[in-house]
């Protein structure tokens, strides 16, 4: 089935910062979890993929088309969410989903109805006066209201209460369920990406780091905890990121069956989670096995303090 | 385009009511400075655009407006029909109220003007909607161009740059200009009908009325087409 979303070499220069030769895809059914720190080009990348701005190298694909320039019914099939959640705030809610209903063909009014009701957004309050949390709730209530086969949510459970986020995080798993809807979501809370995520996009400085299933990660990936005189093994076993710590250095290893027999004994070796990606991932090379697409990215230095 | 247009309108309903309070003022100002009559309804026609522009860059909204499913050609060409929708209701408006205030005191206006206030005339309205024309498609591809405060900025400076230079230009030996001068000096310059009027007068002599207006209007609709293009080439490229 063809990919909802794809990325092929993708670029794009601004004057203080560039994303450099991305390349990944959202599938149908599935929760792509876009993750990396402030700056690392997040918002850029579900800005291309809303066809906000224009590539300047690579291809951005949405439903097979470009989306800059794809018609209207490309563009209805997309909910989305945007970082910072803009709205006419001198208009009250229900004023606010009455221009954007018209937009959508398949926008279903009792849903959005429901939605409000379940996430607690006042109708008549004015959107400006909504809490940031609440315009976040708003703005979902408006990106899951046209039943979208693509959603695109830019840090949505940025703001959010614990326990909203949670349903949040439950309804996004079944939208996915009928296997013809998709999601991208940039986040920096690996919580929400262990909880849901069937993929992961790991970018830092505009360069992807890490493409491919959450369970690579989870069932093959190490951190090894190490002292100082271990450095040098640690890196030559090809890490894909280490850290100089206080009590020694610590390196992220893709095989930890490897990693066991190399250092066992002599180091602490324990399975990775996201936030070890997160936190110590440096090194572009290729994912593992997967059923993500092929891409491209870039080596860079692989250490670090810590 | 339909959505969008409606848009505009729920966008600027809550202000609709300043349009009373607002004709209840030029009214008043009628009696004090007539010749500014023209250029007051016409602001009041524009505000239209420019409100729904502002809105928008206040709330940063042209975000939101081009995530929904509509293409950037469908934004620019619903935001030149809103715009000059606009304008054409603000000419109505024109009429009506200009009529208003003819009946209740038009033999006082009379007396302080240079002849019949514009409003009641076949010129006068083809004038406002003629000068709102140009105002619209000169300032969309700014806006289009360099986004809300910057473009519109930039539009108003560099139409009085053109302007001035216009004017210049016309003192060499347009024929408008003389006839300006001849009719009443600056108060006359502000009163757009004469100044058209002295064009058409004078290209209908070289050409005929029936060429002359038939130039005109395609020498509108020419420009018009030039500003749709250049504010769809502006938008398609520009990040938001």
């Amino acid at each position: 089935m063809e990919n909802h979303l794809e990325f092929a070499g993708v670029s794009k220069i601004y004057d203080r910062f560039a994303l450099r030769d991305v390349s990944f895809s959202v599938p149908p059914g599935y929760i792509v979890g876009l993750v990396g720190p402030n700056g690392a080009g997040k918002t850029t990348m579900i800005r291309l993929a809303l066809g906000l701005a224009a590539t300047d190298a690579g291809t951005v694909r949405v439903f097979g088309h470009e989306p800059h320039t794809a018609g209207a019914e490309v563009r209805a099939r997309i909910g989305f969410v945007h970082e910072t959640a803009a709205f006419y705030d001198h208009l009250s809610v229900e004023r606010v989903a009455a221009i954007v209903a018209p937009f959508y063909p398949t926008w279903d009014g009792a849903l959005f109805a429901r939605l409000l009701d379940e996430f607690g957004v006042p109708r008549r309050t004015h959107a400006g006066s909504l809490s940031r949390g609440t315009r976040m709730k708003f703005a979902l209530a408006l990106a899951l209201a046209h039943r979208a086969d693509l959603l695109l949510l830019d840090e949505p459970t940025t703001g959010l209460d614990p326990v909203f986020r949670d349903s949040l995080l439950d309804r996004l798993s079944e939208a996915i369920g009928d296997g013809r809807t998709s999601v991208l979501f940039s986040t920096q809370m690996m919580a929400d990406l262990e909880r849901i995520a069937d993929f992961i996009v790991l970018i830092r400085d505009g360069r992807l780091l890490f493409r491919g299933p959450k369970d690579d990660i989870l069932d093959h990936w190490a951190v090894v905890r190490a002292g100082p005189e271990l450095a040098g093994e640690l890196a030559a076993a090809s890490p894909r990121g280490m850290a100089t710590t206080r009590q020694g250095v610590e390196a992220l290893l893709a095989d930890i069956v490897d990693a066991r027999r190399r250092f066992d004994g002599r180091a602490v070796v324990d399975e990775a989670t996201l936030e070890d990606v997160f936190l110590l991932c440096r090194e572009p090379r290729a994912a593992g096995a997967g059923r993500e697409p092929a891409g491209g990215g870039q080596r860079s230095d692989g250490t670090r303090e810590r | 385009m339909r959505q969008l247009l409606m848009k505009d309108v729920r966008l600027v309903a809550p202000f609709l009511w300043l349009i009373v309070p607002a004709h209840v003022l030029m009214g008043a100002q009628s009696f004090l400075l007539p010749e500014f009559d023209f250029w007051w309804n016409l602001a009041a026609a524009l505000t239209w655009t420019v409100a729904v522009v502002s809105i928008e860059w206040h709330f940063d909204a042209d975000r939101l407006v081009a995530s929904l499913p509509v293409t950037r050609l469908t934004v620019v060409q619903a935001r030149y029909s809103s715009a000059l929708a606009g304008v054409a209701l603000g000419a109505v408006l024109y009429v009506v109220y200009g009529h208003g205030v003819m009946a209740i005191a038009g033999d006082r206006l009379i007396g302080r003007w240079h002849g019949v206030p514009a409003w009641t005339s076949a010129d006068g309205i083809c004038a406002f909607l003629a000068v709102g024309y140009v105002l619209v498609i000169g300032f969309l591809p700014f806006y289009f161009r360099f986004g809300f405060p910057f473009g519109a900025t930039l539009f108003v400076v560099s139409a009085g740059v053109a302007v001035s230079a216009a004017a210049g230009l016309a003192r060499v030996g347009d024929p408008a200009a003389r006839l300006v001068q001849a009719r009443g000096g600056a108060a006359m310059a502000l009163q757009p009908s004469e100044i058209i009027r002295g064009w058409f007068s004078s290209l209908a002599a070289s050409w005929g009325e029936g060429p002359a207006s038939l130039a005109l209007f395609a020498g509108a609709a020419v420009l018009g087409f030039l500003s749709v293009w250049l504010s769809t080439r502006f938008f398609a490229r520009r990040d938001l």
